[in-house]
């Protein structure tokens, strides 16, 4: 049985690509749950009836076996030849189609009222990833590497990245402060020099220029004249479950607002009243679904956790970092 | 291909830290035909638990995207935080690899998403 787009009403209505959220994912993943052979997942989240509305990239790459089983009619009227993961209008208009359809069938094979997909270039990119898109238009901007994560004013930062443009690129420091008109003879890389005016504490940073602004965020921290970075030297105890409080000993702790920036996850907010001494509690890994409080592993695994302490003074010793370990 | 060159042009000089270090190490640590390192880096935007092969799989963003394994004991270089998601990695990989998951009675199968290759060392931003 096949239907054609004039039979099938649109529940679509906007390009839906990774990092997306909404109903419109849950149903997309549904779809896609559908055929076996696009089955976002096997079990977990994601899989038939554990749909969720976060677009990740069990979708995406569920996406690309759609587009590929589908490409007579998705992939090739714009001239591609494998998917990309985004859904775009010939994405959705197959989509529509399969609703009506059985899982597993075979592909479609009539020729829908509507043509599935335009066949003018210009259509093109609405199937396409940023990435495939901008080699031809915007570049999408990184920061990679800063060269340090603190300073006073006067301190030189270079960020290491891409998608910079040679002329006015414009460097944020939170909501309210920004420094323009940098120049990158390169594209991935930029320096500048922290202003006497730029407000002290830590700030999210990110690059905005003529290709947007950048897709992922890194932090500085303007410290002031003669203030000594935290230090670490003591984590007790070394290891612990889920909810063992941690208590670090070190100095130059903030009164309040330490950060404490694991490779699990970030602390926020962690008080040391004595500049000396600050605890935290470890808490299960909020974006590692697997390793969440209840779940069967079968067997005991022990993690290690290494962490820095971020402050209004700066960031603790980069190659001196607290160690805990956890048992899950 | 034509993408990773400016990666690699920017990353030049830690690449060829990394590599040398990977020599130094290889010699002392790795047989000479173990020494398959490929550059990789880039934002880690997801990460999985592989319950059954106690790795992490994690979804690396351009300039070269894909999956990749790592093992907790990897080796790894400041600022230490891998798996965590939002951070920059870079570093070099082996082809090969498999995330397995518990799967009630079937045992250990094949996750949905499957490696490019594991990791052999890396570092990363904070």
């Amino acid at each position: 049985m096949v239907t054609n787009t004039a039979e099938a009403s649109s529940v679509f209505t906007r390009t839906l690509r990774l990092g997306d959220s909404g109903p419109d994912v849950l149903l997309l993943q549904q779809k896609l749950n559908a055929d076996i052979d696009t089955r976002v997942a096997e079990y977990g989240p994601g899989s038939p009836g554990n749909e969720t509305e976060r677009f990740g990239q069990l979708t995406r790459a569920a996406v690309i076996r759609f587009q590929e089983k589908y490409a007579e009619k998705i992939l090739v009227p714009i001239g591609l030849s494998s998917g990309t993961g985004v859904v775009g209008e010939a994405t959705r208009r197959v989509l529509d189609i399969q609703t009506s359809e059985a899982p597993n069938t075979e592909p479609v094979t009539t020729t829908p009222a509507t043509p599935i997909a335009p066949t003018t270039p210009a259509q093109a990119p609405s199937e396409m990833p940023a990435t495939t898109a901008t080699e031809t238009a915007k570049k999408d901007i990184y920061i990679s590497f800063p060269s340090s994560y603190y300073g006073p004013r006067g301190s030189k930062l270079t960020l290491a990245g891409s998608g910079f443009t040679k002329t006015k690129n414009t460097l944020h420091f939170g909501q309210n402060y920004t420094i323009s008109d940098i120049s990158s003879g390169n594209g991935t890389s930029l320096t500048v020099t922290i202003p006497d005016d730029a407000p002290h504490g830590k700030h999210v940073i990110w690059i905005e220029n003529a290709n947007g602004k950048s897709l992922n965020e890194s932090f500085y921290v303007v410290t002031k004249e003669n203030t000594s970075v935290p230090t670490i030297t003591s984590v007790t105890p070394e290891s612990g479950l889920y909810g063992e409080t941690i208590t670090v000993r070190g100095t130059n702790f903030a009164p309040k607002g330490n950060e404490i920036l694991t490779n699990y996850h970030i602390i926020k907010d962690v008080s040391s009243p004595d500049g000396k001494t600050l605890t935290f509690s470890v808490t299960p890994f909020p974006d590692i679904p697997q390793l969440q409080v209840g779940v069967d592993l079968k067997r005991g695994i022990e993690a290690k956790m290494t962490f820095y302490i971020v402050n209004e003074n700066g960031v603790s010793n980069k190659e001196k970092p607290g160690t805990f370990t956890i048992k899950i | 291909m034509s993408s990773f060159l400016p990666f690699f042009r920017a990353y030049r000089l830690s690449i060829s830290i990394i590599l040398a270090a990977c020599l130094i190490a290889g010699t002392f640590v790795y047989k000479a035909d173990a020494l398959t390192g490929l550059p990789f880096g880039g934002l880690v935007v997801a990460t999985t638990y592989c319950t059954c092969t106690n790795a992490f799989l994690l979804t690396i963003s351009t300039p070269t995207p894909g999956n990749y394994l790592y093992f907790p004991g990897t080796p790894q270089f400041s600022y230490y935080q891998l798996p965590r998601v939002g951070v920059w990695t870079l570093g070099l990989y082996a082809p090969g690899g498999a995330c397995l998951m518990f799967a009630g009675k079937a045992g250990c199968v094949p996750y949905a998403l499957q490696p490019s290759g594991t990791i052999e060392f890396a570092g990363t931003s904070l």
